[in-house]
């Protein structure tokens, strides 16, 4: 099977040019496109297209269902977080009575340590 | 809306945020109400959690579960938001708008689920850096306003919200400096956290603090509020002046009802030890977003379809439309 002695699949009058490597039919100049470094025919490249575009939206589908999980694992864990800072903060800071409650613990204190002072 | 000389010319951000608040009050009903029908369980749910964590003996037990509940009401307000800015936009273009179909609503919440979480931390973080602060921040608020449950894929989605995003940074740094909330939280916590260390530093102000009387104490504290009023002021005017007025109208109000119709509350028997805790300031906060957040949004609705337009000319198209009206 030599190209020299073959016409165009699709235009019976024209030379071929080039193989199909997909369907393994000769056609002309205008009938073939390069596609992957290799020369195909249009209805293969629109065959190997659309299979390339099916398998990219499967895909995007998988990627959404994943990056979605994702994000709500992510906030689910920011405010988990969020919350035990908020755990770790004294009551005192949250109530405002840091600056209250601190000169009784510290006169507490000083009460407790006259009175170990008296006892001995 | 007024006429323009260039299709590029960049409004002045006051000029933005005036027609956004314009905007929202030409607005109907229902589409301003979807905004408060995603933003209020948020907040709401977010107080009950902060008050929760910092005052429940069980909350380590409740922890886990409670944040599950606080991600789900920050989707929740994540879609709302975004119908309201579609509505926004079908009303300041005069489209009707289509209907919000199963894969519409599936499409959204996904897309909003796989890109919001990460603004919650990455816009404090660039915050942090300052400089490209005004990206990050218009790149999550493109991506609520820009979103309206279309089928196209999540990457040329945040691209095409980055580039809108550095559209403009004069105006887009002008808005952000009058409407945003994370610049009001940030001016707040960061002198907050500045008197606190100076207070932490130093033992004789302890002291000071310790030794004076009720009156002294109530100046004092008015002082301070005063002076750090005034140094977060100019951090976010706006945002001041509504967080002011709303906490002047939550203390206000439970000793004016007492005043008037002499009913008692608890608020108003504790004094002082009321306004002295973080709900207090978490829920004046809270309130503030409700009163700030729409109209940033609005704004942002608006950036997006000035961007828009320098391709589509959808606002010479309105603004013909308009005259045409006018002139029969």
């Amino acid at each position: 099977m030599s190209i020299a002695n073959e016409k165009c699949f699709n235009h019976n009058h024209r030379e071929a040019a080039a193989l199909c490597l997909e369907c393994r039919r000769f056609f002309c100049r205008e009938c073939v496109t390069e596609h992957d470094d290799r020369a195909v025919c249009a209805s293969c490249l629109r065959k190997l297209t659309s299979a390339g575009s099916d398998r990219r939206s499967a895909l995007a589908g998988l990627f959404s269902v994943f990056s979605f999980f994702a994000g709500l694992i992510f906030l689910w864990l920011l405010f988990f977080y969020f919350g035990q800072v908020l755990l770790k903060i004294p009551a005192s800071v949250h109530e405002g009575a840091l600056w209250r409650d601190a000169p009784h613990e510290s006169l507490q204190l000083g009460q407790e340590a006259e009175e170990t002072e008296e006892t001995e | 809306m007024k006429a323009t000389s260039s299709p590029d010319r960049e409004r002045k951000g006051v000029e933005i945020a005036g027609e956004a608040l314009n905007l929202i009050r030409v607005a109907p009903f229902h589409i301003v109400s979807s905004y408060f029908i995603g933003s209020v369980p948020f907040i709401l749910g977010l107080l009950y959690f902060w008050s929760d964590m910092s005052k429940s003996a069980f909350a380590p037990q409740r922890c886990f579960n409670a944040s599950l509940g606080l991600a789900a009401l920050f989707i929740w307000m994540k879609c709302w938001q975004s119908v309201f800015a579609s509505g926004l936009k079908n009303h300041l273009t005069g489209t009707p708008g289509t209907a919000w179909t199963f894969s519409r609503i599936s499409a959204m919440i996904a897309r909003q689920t796989s890109i919001q979480p990460y603004g919650l931390l990455m816009i404090p973080l660039a915050m942090l850096l300052l400089i490209p602060f005004y990206a990050v921040h218009s790149f999550y608020q493109n991506a609520t306003v820009m979103e309206n449950g279309d089928e196209i894929d999540s990457r040329s989605f945040m691209k095409r919200a980055w580039k809108q995003g550095l559209l403009w940074p004069k105006q887009n740094h002008v808005i952000m400096w009058l409407l945003s909330p994370w610049v009001l939280i940030s001016g707040m916590i960061t002198i907050f956290a500045t008197i606190w260390f100076v207070m932490s530093l130093s033992p004789d102000m302890q002291s000071i603090a310790y030794e004076l009387d009720t009156s002294s104490k109530y100046l004092l504290l008015v002082f301070a509020v005063f002076l750090i009023y005034q140094l977060v002021l100019p951090l976010s005017p706006f945002g001041c002046i509504v967080a002011g007025n709303i906490a002047i109208a939550i203390i206000l109000l439970p000793y004016l009802s007492g005043f008037l119709f002499g009913v008692e509350t608890n608020f108003a028997l504790s004094g002082i030890h009321g306004i002295m805790n973080t709900s207090f300031i978490m829920t004046v906060y809270g309130l503030s977003y409700l009163c700030l957040d729409p109209v940033i949004k609005a704004a942002y609705v608006l950036r997006c379809f000035y961007g828009d337009s320098r391709q589509s000319g959808q606002d010479l198209l309105i603004e013909l439309d308009a005259f045409s009206r006018k002139e029969e």
